[in-house]
């Protein structure tokens, strides 16, 4: 069963009179990792904003985990993003005056579900995930978000996507801002522990040379135009 | 939840969110201090009014002589002759009378010329009796009782000498140091006007201005004036008083003695009902209270302004913040009540340090207060109303934060996920 399923989606921005995707189709599977590369304008962040339940999509285009995000209001939106995944953006991922482990751990306060699935305390839980990317949790851990260098925060939101193992994981060009080693190291941990996590991981960037920490390389003209 | 992250925002904006508190701590004693004190004047002036049925006075208003008498507040003027006390004794409904003697003052503290059937007559509080904490009435006519306040402030016990001087004012102008008096009585603290005064007999009172003046044109007048003196240790009304308290066996006999005072022809006299002169006193303050209320209310309103121009100022600021919590699952929701919760803690905050504030300011201010007015600043911590006037303004403070909580929702429902930063 496809984690992520998108079908015979169009979307037209309020304020624009061109449709920036139109019957796009397109399916991340359970464990799978998948790159969605073009160029800026191609309607990258459009889809990750349908999928993430941030804007209004029809019935029947757009489902994650099973659940048909169209169908649902935008209360249970917000729940059930919050329930089900995780999210990486270019820059600003942290919250300035609360701690990286206190940033870690947002999304537990807004999801029982993320929670419950966290066996053990949720600190230690941080902890763990701050030292598997490469982070040392004593150190960096107590210390605010904003004190932190910008591949250190990129790090702190991936733990923050991954925590409490949802079933998918968004990350929308998480490495535009950062410098090319930083890069490399950052997707392979990111990869590797999204592989751990058994998460679906469904990642936009124009940025070449990253296709080998994922399964499959969508082209965003792939998608447009298809029938479903 | 949402408190924690709150408490935690805030801390990261501590410098701008303390003088917020700090604004609103002091509004909020502010308005506490001008109700405590409005109100403790009303109980003190009221108290200190409730045994007395009318006051009889030379002519003059009503709330001038309900202050000079009651309150050893200014004077009355003119003496009145003494046999208008003992016209009065013989009315029908009359229960007593008291005379009294004004014009002089023992370091700030009023003195009062009266007779021992002050002691035994005059009611406070609501009908509580004057007690004696030490000694006893007049013994004599160089003895004096005086108020617990007095004895408390100069450190007075029995058998001190005490010293008066003319006029009414701390300042003294002429010191009748030849006529000492002793202090015979210490009365009990009644929280009234009664604690900051100085009784002495008619006798002594009258004797010290008759030595005073005791070289007149007139012989003749000046020997009238040493018998009474002479006659006056029997308990017999001087020629010349002040005022008069008069107590009444019946409530409905007021109207008769009132007539009966207004068509006195030997001379123009005044027959005052104390709790009347009190609401006249109120309604010529009450236009500064009010002023005063108003004052204090539109500080609470500035400084919930203060608030709100806090929170609405860092609202662009934190656009960025409330993405990011909408991104890990915040709904728009859950974004206006941080917003909510901020106000109310930081409302709370300053309430409780107000209180503080207030409560140090009252145990400053109540001695002083108590010399100086004779009004005794309640002692409760907070009364029923000053509670909900605190909840008020808490709930003020919730509702003030609703201008920004709605900005915020439109920001968080235009903004998404993603700031355009």
């Amino acid at each position: 069963m496809s984690q992520i399923s998108v079908s015979d989606f169009s979307f037209v921005w309020p304020s624009s009179t061109v449709a920036v995707l139109q019957n796009a189709c397109f399916t991340v599977d359970a464990d799978e990792r998948v790159l969605l590369r073009g160029p800026s304008g191609s309607g990258k962040s459009t889809l990750m904003a349908a999928i993430s339940g941030v804007i209004d999509v029809p019935i029947g285009t757009v489902s994650v985990s099973g659940q048909d995000i169209g169908a649902l209001p935008a209360s249970k939106r917000d729940r059930f993003r919050a329930d089900h995944m995780g999210l990486i953006f270019q820059v600003f991922n942290l919250v300035p005056w609360l701690s990286a482990v206190d940033n870690i751990l947002l999304p537990c306060r807004y999801s029982k579900r993320r929670r419950a699935r966290i066996a053990g305390p949720l600190d230690k839980e941080a902890h763990r995930l701050m030292a598997a990317l490469g982070l040392d949790p004593d150190t960096l851990g107590p210390s605010h978000a904003s004190a932190l260098s910008v591949g250190q925060q990129q790090r702190v939101a991936a733990a923050r996507a991954l925590i409490g193992a949802p079933d998918v994981i968004l990350a929308d060009e998480p490495t535009s801002a950062l410098d090319p080693e930083t890069k490399a190291s950052f997707m392979q941990l990111l990869s590797q522990q999204v592989q751990d996590s058994g998460a679906a991981l469904l990642m936009v960037s124009h940025d070449e040379g990253l296709d080998r920490h994922f399964d499959r390389v969508v082209e965003m003209s792939e998608l447009s135009g298809v029938g479903a | 939840m949402t408190v924690t992250l709150v408490v935690q925002s805030l801390l990261n904006r501590r410098f701008v969110a303390s003088l917020t508190v700090l604004a609103i701590a002091l509004s909020v004693a502010l308005i506490l201090s001008v109700e405590r004190l409005r109100d403790s004047a009303r109980t003190s002036f009221a108290n200190s009014a409730s045994g007395v049925d009318l006051i009889i006075a030379p002519r003059g208003n009503d709330v001038q002589i309900l202050l000079a008498t009651l309150f050893g507040v200014g004077s009355t003027g003119t003496g009145m002759s003494g046999d208008v006390v003992d016209l009065l004794k013989d009315m029908p409904g009359v229960a007593w009378t008291v005379p009294l003697m004004q014009g002089d003052n023992h370091k700030g503290f009023p003195v009062i010329g009266t007779s021992e059937a002050y002691f035994e007559h005059f009611k406070h509080s609501r009908g509580e009796a004057l007690t004696f904490a030490q000694g006893t009435p007049f013994a004599d006519p160089q003895s004096a009782v005086i108020g617990a306040e007095v004895a408390q402030r100069l450190g007075y016990g029995l058998g001190t000498e005490i010293v008066n001087a003319h006029g009414a004012g701390s300042v003294a102008l002429e010191v009748h140091d030849e006529a000492p008096f002793e202090v015979t009585g210490i009365l009990a603290r009644t929280n009234t006007a009664v604690d900051r005064m100085v009784f002495v007999s008619l006798q002594g009172f009258e004797k010290l201005h008759a030595e005073a003046e005791a070289h007149p044109a007139d012989p003749l007048a000046a020997h009238t004036k040493e018998d009474h003196v002479e006659n006056g240790v029997a308990g017999v009304v001087p020629a010349q008083v002040n005022a008069a308290y008069v107590g009444l066996s019946n409530r409905t006999a007021v109207l008769g003695v009132q007539r009966a005072i207004a068509t006195y022809t030997k001379e123009p006299l005044s027959a005052v009902m104390p709790n009347v002169a009190l609401l006249q006193l109120w309604s010529i303050t009450g236009t500064a209270e009010n002023a005063l209320r108003l004052m204090s209310m539109a500080v609470v309103v500035a400084s919930m302004i203060g608030m709100v121009v806090m929170l609405s100022a860092a609202l662009e600021a934190r656009r960025r913040e409330f993405a990011i919590l909408r991104s890990v699952g915040a709904s728009p929701r859950d974004v206006v009540l941080m917003i909510v919760t901020e106000a109310l803690l930081v409302t709370a905050s300053g309430i409780v340090l107000g209180l503080l504030i207030f409560w140090g300011a009252i145990l400053l201010a109540a001695p002083l207060l108590s010399t100086q007015f004779g009004v005794t600043l309640g002692n409760q911590m907070l009364g029923t109303s000053e509670a909900a006037l605190l909840l008020t303004i808490l709930c003020f403070g919730g509702l003030a934060s609703l201008l920004p909580a709605w900005r915020v929702y439109r920001m968080t429902l235009a903004d998404g996920l993603t700031t355009k930063l």
